[in-house]
């Protein structure tokens, strides 16, 4: 399994776009988050994905990530945005499947999913549903505070070719 | 597809001894897993997380949270301060399991 570990000190929000244009199978933030986006990044937006041309310029060269799971507060949240973050990824093509609290989380319980995330993909999750299935902590405040929005059958798996324009994202580490 | 049912079933089925030496195992590989290169060459069941293994609390919430997904068991946010050793927190989850003293309150339950 191929993993890419882009933290906000090595690359620039441009870069982030640029990633998860890339056609992997899952990107995993894990920091902080509200209803408009990521904080990490100097802020990423919804609007980013077509300031920077990567769903609209080039689309032949860009693909939709299988998955993005935000897990940190508030990504699915409506709270005065009209439509949040982890809505306006599937339905701008950026991903199948987003993944995103609707309200402020404990750092307990993200760390709950993330290590069962791991631990389920570790164990050969092969669809976002399946992954967070068996990634559900048995917290009942984590799994209340979170919603899957678009297709739970969408493949978490990276081809050759992803994996390749991955490799090629520009880095500062 | 059904989530995967707990390794650790055997803790309330088989005698006391085996059960309680396949729980420690098991807390002990967590443990292991957390940070391996933090952990000095010698330590027991005993030592405590933070004084002796250097465990910080980051550490801790991960170990927890691997514990849970070990157990299955649910240990709210204001018991992990009583998880302090291996032998703590075998001793917790035999408790946890057994039934003999009830979880918390989490934040999260109405007063009653």
């Amino acid at each position: 399994m191929s993993a890419f570990r882009w933290t906000g000190d090595a690359i620039t929000r441009e870069g982030m776009v640029d990633a998860i244009g890339c056609g992997l199978g899952l990107g995993l933030y894990v920091g902080h988050g509200r209803p408009v986006g990521w904080v990490g990044y100097h802020g990423l937006r919804a609007h980013h994905f077509h300031a920077t041309g990567a769903t609209k310029v080039h689309p032949s060269a860009c693909e939709p990530m299988g998955a993005i799971l935000s897990v940190c507060c508030r990504t699915a949240s409506r709270k005065r945005v009209g439509l949040s973050y982890a809505e306006s990824l599937p339905l701008m093509g950026v991903t199948a499947a987003s993944f995103g609290a609707v309200c402020e989380t404990l750092h307990t319980d993200n760390t709950r999913w993330a290590v069962g995330i791991c631990d389920a993909l570790a164990e050969g999750a092969s669809t976002v549903g399946e992954l967070l299935v068996r990634a559900a902590p048995t917290s009942p405040s984590a799994l209340r505070s979170y919603r899957l929005i678009g297709d739970p059958l969408a493949p978490i798996g990276s081809n050759e070719r992803s994996l390749r324009r991955a490799r090629r994202v520009r880095t500062y580490a | 597809m059904a989530r995967k049912e707990s390794p650790l079933t055997s803790i309330t089925t088989a005698p006391a001894d085996q059960a309680d030496a396949e729980l420690r195992a098991a807390i002990r590989r967590e443990v292991q897993a957390i940070r391996r290169e933090k952990l000095p060459l010698v330590w027991n069941d005993e030592s405590a997380y933070q004084k002796d293994l250097g465990l910080d609390s980051l550490d801790l919430v991960e170990m927890v949270a691997r514990l849970e997904q070990v157990t299955g068991l649910f240990v709210p946010d204001e018991d992990i301060a009583r998880l302090t050793s291996i032998t703590a927190t075998a001793e917790y989850v035999r408790a946890r399991r057994l039934g003999s003293t009830g979880p918390a309150r989490t934040r999260d339950e109405p007063n009653p």
